[in-house]
């Protein structure tokens, strides 16, 4: 599962990556529970992807809106034709290298 | 803070050029703004040069002592600067302040890059190195799909059209095609944009630069030294700097880059101007939503009415601001590192009255230069010393 952080500085909440607060800086804060939950703001398929995931084109990467408040960039599973601004994605798995990959619950 | 003069410029053509490395280009590109400069080469206290991806893609490092050495400026100061895409403009401001602030009355600014001797997938992986790896460019994002993220969020904020996004492209293609500098010399149409591959969707093969080499250089000198040199000396009336944030998810809106908002604020204090001054903009499309972003953020037109203004013709070069009468990155061509001095170089031809596409009563100038999605940028502006 995803771990969050509130940052004591600033009072954001952040994906916890163990280090300072991203927006302040800030070193100190506590855990916020993330259900993993949230909405779809934007998204792109890549269709000419870097050379370490060159076979793998096309894949989707959206901007996703937690419903705790943060935002993360994530992979997006399944297919991409009927995406939404506004849809309603969850995390599936957290790939070592790629990160947190979501998928809309329409596709469910 | 002393007033500072562009004495020269030069710049190799861009697009891709056979048998020349990226030493060579930014050799080439500093004997030309040295020859128009009319400053004996000793005269050159201090280089600065931009060079985004040399190491990763040209296996050349020290990039600024090896070019140096290769003009005959050996014993100078010699510094690389790397923002990524803005790396020409940063290598600018640094030569700027160098000069305003005394310590050099003669300083050489270049930049420099050599990315088509690389596959593709080399080229978009060195590129993506401008983002944040840890937290965003590991999900295989690439730039061309972090703009096509922010054109999806611009078109159902602000009711961009798909067709206002690709007329950027038209404009910017039928102007490079009249400047001999320029990788692509052939107008689009519309339809051509609209029809060109996929890159990272809704952004389309037309609506991204090519894969360019190229270099371009300044010679900046002490404004008051400046007459006695050279007949039309073009004056830097301010130039800005700031950072951003380097990802998409650390921004609550995506559809502007503070980073370019805060540079051009520091560039129009500096120079007592405000937007609706500017007669030309050199703007960093290295797509061509980034145009449009680029147009709203430096204040031409209000948030959200850069895509109008592209259709009513604004932006062209009888409009209320000419956008890149060069061909701007997207026809002129992008060697990443050479595009903040390449912006210099087009924007003192149009203030001397010879560019290729002339705008009419040139008297304020400015260049916006912009590296990774937002991360840093630079706003240099320009007039008659």
């Amino acid at each position: 599962m995803l771990a969050g952080r509130r940052c004591a500085e600033c009072g954001r909440v952040a994906i916890d990556r163990g280090k300072a607060c991203p927006f302040c800086g800030g070193e100190g804060g506590t855990e916020v529970a993330l259900s993993g939950r949230g909405a779809l703001v934007s998204w792109t398929v890549i269709r000419v992807a870097p050379a370490r995931y060159a076979d793998e084109a096309p894949y989707t990467v959206g901007l996703v809106e937690l419903e705790e408040g943060p935002r993360l960039t994530a992979r997006i599973a399944g297919d991409p034709e009927h995406l939404a601004a506004g849809d309603s994605v969850t995390l599936g798995s957290i790939d070592a290298a790629r990160g947190p990959i979501f998928r809309s619950t329409a596709d469910a | 803070m002393r007033e500072v003069a562009i004495l020269g410029v030069g710049s190799t053509p861009f697009g891709k050029v056979e048998g020349r490395s990226v030493v060579d280009l930014a050799v080439s590109a500093c004997r030309e703004a040295l020859a128009e400069s009319r400053v004996p080469r000793e005269a050159i206290q201090a280089l600065y040069l931009g060079n985004f991806v040399g190491e990763r893609l040209a296996n050349q490092g020290a990039l600024a002592g090896v070019v140096a050495n290769r003009l005959g400026i050996t014993g100078v100061p010699a510094t690389k600067v790397e923002g990524a895409c803005a790396s020409g403009g940063i290598a600018f401001r640094h030569g700027f302040l160098g000069v305003a602030l005394g310590l050099y009355d003669f300083v050489l600014v270049a930049g420099t890059e050599k990315m088509t001797a690389s596959p593709t997938p080399e080229v978009t992986a060195a590129l993506a190195t401008a983002g944040d790896d840890e937290t965003e460019m590991r999900t295989g994002l690439t730039f061309p799909g972090a703009f096509a993220i922010v054109m999806r969020e611009h078109m159902a904020r602000y009711g961009t059209t798909r067709e206002q996004i690709a007329l950027v492209s038209v404009k910017n293609h039928r102007l490079g095609a009249a400047n001999p500098k320029a990788q692509f010399r052939k107008p689009v149409t519309l339809e051509d944009v609209l029809a060109s591959r996929l890159i990272a969707d809704p952004l389309r093969l037309f609506d991204c630069p090519p894969i360019s080499d190229g270099a371009a250089a300044v010679v900046l000198c002490a404004a008051d030294r400046a007459r006695a040199l050279h007949p039309a000396p073009v004056r830097v009336l301010g130039c800005g700097h700031a950072t951003g944030p380097a990802t998409l998810w650390e921004s609550a809106d995506i559809t502007g880059f503070p980073a370019t908002a805060r540079a051009a604020r520091e560039a129009y204090t500096m120079a007592g101007a405000s937007p609706g001054d500017i007669d030309v903009a050199e703007v960093h499309d290295c797509f061509t939503m980034a145009e449009i972003v680029a147009t709203e953020d430096l204040g031409f037109f209000a948030k959200g009415k850069g895509g109008p203004a592209v259709e009513e013709g604004a932006t062209s070069l009888d409009g209320k601001v000419a956008v890149n009468p060069s061909g701007g990155l997207i026809a002129k061509g992008h060697p990443v590192g050479a595009t903040g001095c390449a912006q210099i170089y087009e924007l003192v031809r149009q203030l001397r009255g010879e560019a290729a596409n002339q705008v009419r009563d040139v008297e304020l100038a400015l260049a916006h230069n912009l590296g990774g999605s937002g991360v840093v940028s630079t706003v240099t502006i320009l007039g008659r010393l």
